[in-house]
């Protein structure tokens, strides 16, 4: 399966795939990497990237990139989430929404969830802005200098890799750029 | 056509920008179509007409074009179109299905409270507006099958939407018309591989309801000491006295064969002396050789003395406390006369009770029904908490699952709460209720869980109230209050008392009954049965004729009782009516006839199980005597050996002090002159 995540990225970053598009993918799997501990949240933002213009192979593999970074940071989610859900200025804040249907069932009182919560809201638009940029930069600097190179064109003119090449991108629907 | 359609048309530089170009993240394909777009003479760029792109072209312009249209807006349109019509799928299938779901999770629910078939017909759920309602309700009976616990017909529930939305299932009002219960079914309500019914009720109650009117024409006396033989004091004090003075006398005997020994080891020497004539001393080495010869006797003797004085004391300790054990015997004996006379008395107290006899057998079965009902209704309310308030088991925690930080919770409310439900028949006889706040969790609740109910049905009326109260503190967990008035009764014992086979009539009862935690309860009744018809089996003697004519000449029989009941014990009856005291008074003469035979008997059976212990006693008591007795000639014997070598040795030394002054005298006598009265004085220097 990550394999072909990664030839749909690769395909994605070389054809006319808005670089938000995979920006949004990568902030999303990273928002859905610390949401550990609530299912309901998990659920909510999965159904949002459902109806949403996103990359999802990017969100994928964003996804198993951040798990374990995620999983590592869990002793400083469970420290930002208590430090977060015990501010008294946000007691009434938290009190209400406690008591509000079904958003218990977010588990939003958890240390993790919230500390998981805060740093994926907080750092979403970084990622999704770093990944974006990520993208044009690869398209302007570096895209072309890799398909002009003499060793790319001397590779991918061979018979057998060139027949390969036209079958995946038939297959998987790459652009001539390939 | 070769050039795809969206790049046939023709645009205005801005809309070529928005519309196309910047929908082309790539540069170089970004100016690959800014190209192919040329402004015509309106000021439009199109693509020329006549443009004859090559197969490479036509593929690229293809490609531009599916990205073009790809990179449109930031939502998915079609999946959004495909969320839509799954919902719609849902929605469709919540109206298709919803009362099917419903049926079954309600079924589901009523078998795991009951643990009996449960079934629902005419099923009405609407989700949005928070109702639900049937059209027929039926609960098996778990302990009888083929029976319907109780029936429910058209009813209607209002649900708290707002307590949905929180998971919770709060039913603000049942209200159920056409209630029936106890009816017959036609297939089996037991569920699969549900346990066998237990025994229950009438079973826990079988022991009191054993007709104790027999005892008045046959007390058994002998099963009576056999039953209360192990309660009675005196044969414990019988066997303690037996096994005292058994000790005491092995004791003396062994101290009288030791002292025995003693007075024959003393005799040799206290018999030397004795034969020693004093008046034959003659020299002092004669006195020497006698008193050595006392010197030697004088501590066997004075052992001897002091064995005997010891062998005394505990004699009598001995027989000081054989005529202790004799009295505390007599004492013994004489409370269990008076418990055993008591037994058999038949001037008070339940065991001769008429009304007992008659009543105590209907009374246990209804109570047993009544007890019945309120364990039922108790396990159904603890299979409730069970399966809707029992807390969930914590998750095992594993490292880094986060701590949850409570907040105040605002209007708990339990996951499963009906704050009002009521009842009625839809026919006669009338039937109305009311229950209230039947929940999982009483504690989230706060309150018990109360009932009311009435019948009518001509001149026949019943109520009941009571509680349920599964809280932890609870200090009572039913409360079950029963009034009735022409309730008809009829009360017939497992066979005929004094002839009475039955007694009939309204009955007008005030019952309380509380089941507490730990399965025990108790309560009382009051009632009276009104105008009741007697009927008579076989004749009679003078007792039953004269209960018989008590019995049928009243009109009014009053009835008061105490029961209570507990695991591990049977049920405690105290029942008393106004029937005894008539009855007593009529038969006061014969009672008290039958009373003092009975209680000779008692004395005697009495008399013949203990006579054997009191006998043993009294031979060891008279043994202890008789010990006394021996060992008394032995002390003696002992007294007078040690006296007599006193004696002789005081006399042994008398004589040697004779002798002494008579060797002193003779030398005075025969010296030459008498020694002067008064020394001359001697001169001074």
């Amino acid at each position: 399966m990550p394999i072909k995540w990664i030839v749909k990225i690769v395909v994605a970053l070389n054809s006319n795939t808005r670089p938000g598009e995979v920006g949004a993918g990568t902030a999303f799997g990273f928002l859905l990497a610390f949401l550990q501990g609530s299912w309901a949240l998990r659920v909510l933002a999965l159904t949002l990237t459902f109806f949403l213009k996103i990359n999802n192979a990017a969100l994928l593999l964003s996804l198993l990139l951040f798990i374990p970074v995620a999983a590592l940071a869990s002793p400083l989610m469970d420290l930002l989430g208590g430090f977060i859900l015990t501010l008294p200025a946000l007691q009434g804040l938290f009190t209400r929404l406690y008591n509000m249907p079904l958003l218990p069932f977010t588990r939003f009182n958890n240390t993790l969830v919230m500390g998981g919560l805060a740093t994926g809201i907080f750092l979403w638009p970084a990622v999704f802005f770093g990944g974006k940029a990520l993208v044009v930069l690869y398209r302007t600097r570096v895209r072309d200098r890799i398909a002009d190179h003499w060793a790319v064109k001397w590779f991918t003119r061979l018979p057998g890799v060139s027949t390969i090449i036209r079958l995946v991108g038939k297959a998987m629907g790459l652009s001539r750029q390939l | 056509m070769s050039v795809p359609s969206l790049f046939r048309k023709r645009y205005t530089e801005k809309a070529l920008q928005k519309k196309i170009l910047a929908r082309i993240p790539i540069a170089r394909d970004r100016d690959y179509l800014e190209g192919l777009f040329l402004r015509g003479e309106d000021g439009r760029y199109g693509i020329d007409p006549g443009m004859r792109p090559s197969k490479a072209e036509r593929k690229r312009l293809k490609s531009l074009a599916k990205a073009v249209k790809a990179n449109r807006g930031v939502i998915k349109a079609p999946k959004l179109a495909a969320a839509l019509v799954l919902l719609a799928a849902v929605a469709g299938g919540y109206f298709l299905f919803r009362n099917l779901v419903a049926r079954k999770a309600l079924e589901a629910g009523l078998e795991a409270v009951f643990q009996a078939r449960a079934r629902v017909e005419g099923m009405d759920f609407d989700l949005f507006g928070a109702r639900v309602a049937w059209t027929r309700l039926e609960v098996a009976d778990r302990d009888r099958p083929m029976k319907n616990l109780f029936e429910l017909g058209p009813t209607r529930a209002e649900l708290n939407g707002q307590a949905l939305l929180r998971l919770r299932f709060v039913v603000e009002t049942i209200e159920s018309r056409d209630i029936r219960w106890n009816t017959d079914r036609k297939t089996s309500g037991a569920l699969p591989g549900a346990p066998k019914p237990e025994k229950e009720g009438p079973g826990l109650l079988d022991k009191a309801g054993a007709s104790v009117m027999g005892a008045l024409s046959s007390v058994d006396v002998e099963a009576l000491i056999q039953e209360e033989y192990e309660k009675l004091a005196s044969p414990r004090a019988a066997e303690k006295a037996r096994a005292e003075m058994e000790a005491r006398k092995d004791a003396l005997e062994r101290k009288s064969a030791a002292l025995k020994e003693k007075i024959r080891a003393a005799s040799g020497p206290a018999g030397e002396l004795g034969a020693v004539d004093i008046g034959s001393i003659k020299t002092p080495e004669a006195v020497a050789s006698a008193l050595a010869k006392a010197n030697a006797a004088l501590p066997a003797v004075r052992e001897l003395a002091a064995s005997a004085e010891d062998l005394r004391r505990e004699i009598d300790g001995a027989v000081r406390e054989a005529a202790e054990a004799k009295k505390a015997l007599e004492k013994a004996l004489d409370d269990d006369y008076a418990r055993v006379e008591a037994l058999t008395g038949l001037s008070g107290g339940d065991s001769v009770s008429l009304a007992r006899g008659l009543f105590a057998g209907y009374a246990s079965e209804s109570l047993g029904v009544w007890y019945g009902y309120g364990r039922r209704a108790l396990e159904a309310a603890r299979n409730l908490t069970r399966e809707k308030g029992g807390t969930a088991k914590p998750a095992p925690r594993t490292a880094f699952q986060g701590r949850d930080i409570p907040f105040p919770v605002r209007d708990a409310l339990p996951r499963f709460w009906i704050k009002n439900f009521a009842f009625s028949t839809a026919s006669a006889p009338l039937v109305t209720g009311r229950a209230e706040d039947i929940t999982g969790e009483p504690d989230l609740v706060g309150k018990p869980a109360r009932f009311t109910a009435s019948y009518e049905n001509r001149e026949i009326r019943l109520g009941l109230e009571g509680l349920l109260d599964l809280r932890k503190e609870a200090t009572v967990e039913a409360d079950l209050g029963l009034k009735t008035a022409g309730f008809p009764v009829r009360a017939a014992p497992p066979s005929p008392v004094l002839t009475i086979a039955s007694l009939e009539g309204p009955l007008e009862l005030e019952a309380r009954m509380r089941l507490l935690p730990g399965g025990a309860m108790d309560g009382r009744l009051e009632g009276a049965l009104l105008r009741p018809r007697v009927t008579r089996q076989g004749k009679g003697d003078r007792v039953s004729d004269l209960a018989y004519g008590v019995l049928s000449g009243a009109r009014r029989v009053d009835i008061t009782a105490r029961f209570s009941a507990g695991p591990g014990r049977g049920m405690d009856l105290s029942l008393s009516s106004s029937l005894d005291a008539a009855l007593k008074e009529g038969l006061s003469a014969y009672i008290k006839d039958e009373e003092k035979k009975l209680k000779a008997r008692a004395k005697a059976a009495l008399q013949d199980r203990l006579n054997e212990a009191l006998a043993e006693n009294e031979t060891l008591r008279a043994g202890i005597e008789e010990a006394r007795k021996i060992a008394g000639g032995d002390m003696a014997e002992a007294g007078a050996l040690s006296s007599g070598v006193e004696g002789k040795k005081k006399e042994i030394e008398k004589r040697g002090e004779e002798l002494k002054k008579q060797a002193a005298d003779s030398l005075l006598e025969k010296l030459p002159g008498k020694v002067p009265g008064k020394l001359p004085a001697v001169p001074k220097f």
